[in-house]
């Protein structure tokens, strides 16, 4: 069992109330969280706090979420991120892109709160 | 042998063909159809084998040896391509309901009613020859059973009253009216027909290979018996090379292409192989099974000429009547008799199949849409039409076959059947530019075809008909011999000064050079009409549209249901006419009786269907003038793309120059192309929309779960999460609230009333309920308007809805911190014109024309999110397009936005309103 | 594919245009026999058998029959 207070995890989303839900949700479970409502603030955020962690929303205004994973794939020093997309468009064109940029998992919006806890568990236990 | 036997034996076995063919019919209706068959089309395809076939190859060959051949190797040779060409022409014959070769030319090339005259009257004059060599070959061989001795006088000197071939000729037209002319089937199909002449074809194929039999294996003993006869005797030995049989390379090549196009397009052809085919996968088996047909009925062609030239050296015997006097001198009567029989099928097959589809051309492609031209005729408003249909092909019939008694009178029995055949060969050949680059060429004319057509067909009435006229006295012999007024030159078997040639050869090559060159120049520098243009793409492209996309209608058209009643009443009778509508009405799910007007569909739909009775060029006259027509409307067409602001501009464009055809296909493509695209865009809209939904369902989820799952939240937290649900899910009523607008908005448009309104009075109602807005968040406003009032057709709410959006957008996106909003409301020509501006970031030059459009507003990523669903542009948009007005964007980045709306003042503008 | 059908039957199509014509038709009409049946004779009834059975065997390949013709 990793020890989870010490796992970041940085929520990247434009909405702020969605932000709200999943801050509460991540350090419920004991995570040590971060936030960011843009592309420009996630990588920021990544560079100061190194988080195992990215739940990355795709749709966002300006730098979109597929961008944001490929510039931060593009970075040896976050090669020990793990990044999982979130999504209100569930297409499988859109999941293909998903994978192909360098994010492991995919949750489609509307969460299941107890999948994407369950999710964020699983990819800090096995990678 | 006695006359009254052979009579009664023709009667009986004409009288055994009624009984096939009224089993077969049974058999239809049964729906066992008899007929639906790839053995038995083939078999109605060797109605292609006549007399000419029966009789007159044994006479050719007496003469050149294998010569003959070249009849039936051509339709062998071309057999591998009909499941290609024979095939499309079926599927377009099916679709356009064509019922005859002239009814296809006419059809493809604008239904033009003067092309439909034209091939209708090449086709008769054609195979009038052609008819008048059956009923020479059915009178000789009557006179050879009667009096065993052959040509023992000539028609030609005998007074018409007393002659055999008079009578003959009036019984198969008899004959031929009871065949075909009971009634009047909407597609020309007759499947009684169809079984009778398929079993004349194993009839005459029997009777000819018995006959065969009998001379090369009891006269003689076998094919090497016989050919070594031949071998040994000098004058017959030369018919075993072309060459010395007189036959060169140049006449042979001639003479298989002259019949690879009859064998498609001479008239009785082309009704069994395309009008009277039931599947057009028939095509495959009878595409070897023909040739097979053609193989076997010639292969005992050369040994029996041979065995007549043998036993009659003397020449006391006419080389075309060996096949029944070699029996007749053994005194095998009864062999005779089968024998006699046999080639009477295979003329009574030809002279039937050929004289009902000449008459099926001459009543719906020549003597109808004369008919319909007449004052008298489109006055004449009731009264059974299809009894008057049947009346005009009964007498065509009439006339067709005294026609070619008259030809044979005057000039056929002077030559061989074979000679005679060609000359009707040639002129159907006259067909081949015009159905080939009909269905491969969509940039053939209408002219291109009319005129390569009549430059064919005069020079093969100048080079064929003109001179057997001569030599039967006609005309005098120094018009042949020094050419006319002494022109040597245009000596009609030497035309142009071709020497050396074969006048069927001759003719061949200059009627068609000169109808295929004329035909491909005058194409090239003649233009089509919109439903020329239409054809062709139908024609060339016919497989695209049996695929089923109708998109391509060109004819926009409209009539009275109850003028549809009438005229399907007039033309096919009342039951016929019920029936048709209430297959429309199953088939649509509609109740026409509830309808006043009926639209493009059905009127396309009675007009296929009139064609198939009266043909394509008729139909379209009688269609015509009971319709509104318009080619291409379009306006008709911006109704169904309404959406795009694109279209508005390309309407604008349209109506300059409307009249270019080819750019109004282009357009029709691009439009096509539009609409796909607008599929495209509606398909984005959901996913937009869609995401628009989850994003608050989203947190409002995730919290309510989060409360109920969570004991003892405290309770500023609860209150904290209870706020955004609340919050998120105004925000999703509000989204459902506009895209129901939008909805309402898209449905409800034809209903609009506009009423006359002043515009000033709904720019400052919608102004002054946002100034409060303005006031709380400190932007600077003002509202302008000069000299009110300022009258337009509109409608109240609507507009206000539309000022109301602007301003509201202004006020979202204008500077955040020093806010500034102008309204300016003036007149300008005869427009009024509505100005909202802003000053905020401005919308890059590449975006403002996006923005207007539903789908790609919301996720606009450039002036990050804008609160709200963003679909209030699209609304205005539509709005403002029902006013007949226009909506648009003048903006700099970071100089802020000025929306302009501008409608047209009272007064000025109705015209402009109705067109929308 | 069906455009192979297409273009097999326009090859065979061509190929029976040469054979039955001149100068290939020639050829054989030069006289001579066949065990005492002409030359001529046997080339073009047999050619015709033959170019009937190719035609045949193309346009009933079944398999091929199910595509889109164009």
């Amino acid at each position: 069992m990793t020890d989870k207070t010490n796992t970041k995890v940085l929520l990247v989303d434009d909405e702020p109330n969605i932000l709200v839900a999943l801050e509460f949700l991540v350090k419920k479970e004991g995570y040590q969280v971060f936030k960011a409502e843009n592309g420009e603030q996630a990588l920021l955020a990544m560079a100061a706090h190194l988080p195992e962690i990215v739940v990355l929303d795709v749709m966002m205004p300006g730098m979109d979420g597929f961008e944001v994973a490929r510039k931060i794939r593009a970075e040896a020093q976050y090669d020990k991120s793990q990044i999982i997309f979130l999504t209100a468009k569930g297409t499988q064109e859109d999941r293909f892109k998903g994978y192909a940029t360098g994010g492991e998992v995919y949750i489609t919006k509307p969460f299941d709160n107890d999948d994407l806890i369950n999710t964020i568990n699983e990819v800090v236990e096995f990678g | 042998m006695d006359a009254g036997i052979i009579i009664f034996i023709s009667i009986a076995y004409v009288t055994f063909l009624f009984l096939i063919a009224y089993l077969a019919e049974k058999r239809e209706k049964a729906g066992r159809s008899l007929v639906n068959n790839p053995v038995i089309y083939s078999l109605s395809l060797a109605v292609y084998c006549t007399a000419w076939t029966y009789y007159g190859s044994v006479g050719r060959a007496a003469t050149s040896g294998l010569g003959f051949l070249p009849i039936y190797i051509g339709p062998a040779i071309i057999a591998p391509l009909w499941w290609i060409l024979l095939k499309k022409i079926i599927f377009i014959s099916k679709s356009q309901r064509i019922t005859s070769i002239a009814d296809f030319i006419s059809s493809r090339y604008g239904k033009s009613t003067w092309l439909g005259i034209i091939a209708t009257l090449i086709a008769v004059f054609g195979i009038i020859p052609y008819i008048s060599i059956q009923l020479k070959a059915i009178s000789t061989s009557f006179d050879l059973l009667v009096t065993k001795q052959s040509a023992v006088y000539r028609h030609a000197e005998i007074p018409f009253y007393l002659d055999s071939a008079l009578y003959i000729a009036i019984a198969l037209a008899i004959f031929t009216i009871l065949f075909g002319t009971r009634n009047l089937d909407p597609n020309e199909r007759h499947e009684g027909l169809v079984a009778a002449i398929a079993f004349e074809s194993i009839l005459k194929l029997i009777a000819f290979l018995t006959v065969g039999a009998f001379i090369t294996f009891w006269v003689y003993d076998g094919f090497g018996d016989l050919f070594q006869k031949a071998m040994d005797n000098p004058g017959l030995s030369r018919l075993f090379s072309l060459e010395a049989a007189g036959i060169n390379g140049w006449e042979w090549f001639w003479l298989s292409f002259l019949s690879m196009s009859a064998v498609m397009l001479l008239p009785r052809q082309f009704h069994v192989a395309v009008v009277e085919n039931t599947n057009p996968n028939h095509v495959a088996k009878a595409s070897w099974l023909f040739p097979l047909y053609l193989l076997l009925i010639n292969i005992f062609v050369l040994p029996i000429a041979i065995a007549g030239l043998d036993q009659f050296p003397s020449g006391a015997q006419e080389p075309d009547s060996f096949v029944l006097s070699l029996p007749l001198a053994y005194g095998k009567d009864i062999l005779a008799l089968f024998v006699g029989l046999g080639g009477f099928s295979a003329a009574t097959s030809m002279v039937i199949v050929a004289v009902i589809a000449l008459s099926i051309m001459i009543g719906n492609n020549l003597v109808l849409p004369l008919l319909l031209r007449t004052q008298a005729f489109q006055e004449e408003q009731y009264g059974n039409l299809s009894g008057r249909l049947l009346g005009i092909r009964r007498v065509s019939i009439v006339v067709v076959l005294l026609l070619a008694y008259g030809y044979f009178k005057a000039v056929g029995e002077q030559y061989s059947l074979v000679s005679v055949g060609l000359i009707s060969f040639t002129a159907i050949a006259q067909f081949v530019p015009s159905v080939l680059g009909g269905i491969y060429w969509k940039r053939a004319t209408k002219m291109g075809a009319l005129s390569g057509l009549l430059a064919g067909f005069g020079i093969w009435a100048y080079t064929l008909p003109l001179p057997t006229m001569v030599e039967a006295g006609l005309i005098p012999i120094h018009f042949m011999e020094h050419g006319p007024f002494g022109i040597e030159l245009l000596k009609p078997h030497e035309l142009f000064g071709l020497h050396g040639s074969n006048h069927i050869t001759q003719a061949a090559f200059w009627s068609l050079l000169f109808n295929c060159g004329i035909y491909f120049f005058v194409s090239l520098y003649t233009s089509q009409s919109p439903l020329e243009i239409s054809q062709a793409d139908i024609f060339v492209d016919i497989y695209k549209y049996r695929k089923g996309s109708s998109d391509y209608d060109i004819m926009r058209r409209q009539a009275k249901v109850q003028d549809i009643r009438i005229l399907l009443n007039r033309f096919l009778g009342e039951p016929r006419g019920n029936l048709l509508l209430n297959a429309y009405e199953n088939t649509q799910r509609i109740d026409l009786s509830q309808q006043q007007v009926a639209g493009a569909d059905l009127v396309n739909y009675v007009e296929t269907h009139l064609a198939g009775a009266i043909g394509a060029a008729s139909a379209k006259i009688i269609i015509g003038s009971i319709t509104k027509e318009e080619p291409i409307s379009l306006e008709e067409m911006f109704k169904v793309l309404e959406q795009t602001k694109e279209i508005m501009q390309y309407s604008k464009a349209l109506e300059k120059k409307s009249t270019e055809l080819e750019r109004t296909t282009r357009q029709l493509k691009d439009a096509n192309e539009q609409l796909k695209e607008l599929d495209r865009l509606k398909a984005d809209f959901i996913t937009t929309v869609t995401h628009e939904l989850r994003t608050p369902i989203t947190s409002i989820k995730a919290l309510s779960r989060i409360m109920k799952e969570t004991p003892g939240l405290p309770e500023e937290q609860i209150q904290e999460f209870l706020t955004i649900v609340v919050s998120e899910s105004e925000r999703l009523t509000r989204l459902i609230n506009q895209v129901l607008d939008l909805e309402k908005i898209q449905s409800n448009q034809k209903n609009w009333t506009l009423a006359p309104i002043d515009f000033a009075e709904v720019t400052e109602m919608a102004y002054s309920g946002l100034k409060q807005l303005m006031r709380d968040r400190k932007i600077r406003h003002e509202l302008k308007i000069e000299n009110r009032p300022i009258e337009v057709m509109g409608h109240n709410d609507r507009l206000t809805q539309v000022v109301v959006n602007l301003i509201s957008n202004a006020i979202k996106f204008c500077n955040p911190n020093e806010g500034a909003i102008k309204v300016n409301l003036r007149q300008a020509g005869d427009m009024a014109i509505l100005e909202v501006r802003d000053n905020g970031k401005g919308i890059p030059k590449k975006d403002q024309k996006l923005i207007f459009e539903k789908f790609t507003q919301l996720n606009d990523e450039t002036r990050g999110k804008p609160k709200g669903s963003g679909l209030g542009l699209f609304i205005s948009h539509s709005i403002i397009l029902q006013h007949s007005g226009v909506i648009y964007v003048r903006s700099q980045p970071d100089e802020g936005t000025a929306f302009l709306v501008e409608i047209p003042l009272l007064g000025t503008g109705e015209n402009r309103g109705d067109e929308e | 594919m069906a455009n192979d059908k297409v273009f097999r039957l326009l090859g065979l199509f061509f190929l029976a245009l040469l054979l039955f014509n001149f100068p290939i038709l020639n050829l054989f009409s030069q006289g001579g026999s066949l065990g005492s049946i002409p030359v001529l004779f046997v080339y073009i009834f047999l050619g015709w058998g033959l170019l009937i059975l190719f035609t045949a065997r193309l346009v009933e390949s079944k398999p091929e029959q199910n595509n889109k013709t164009r």
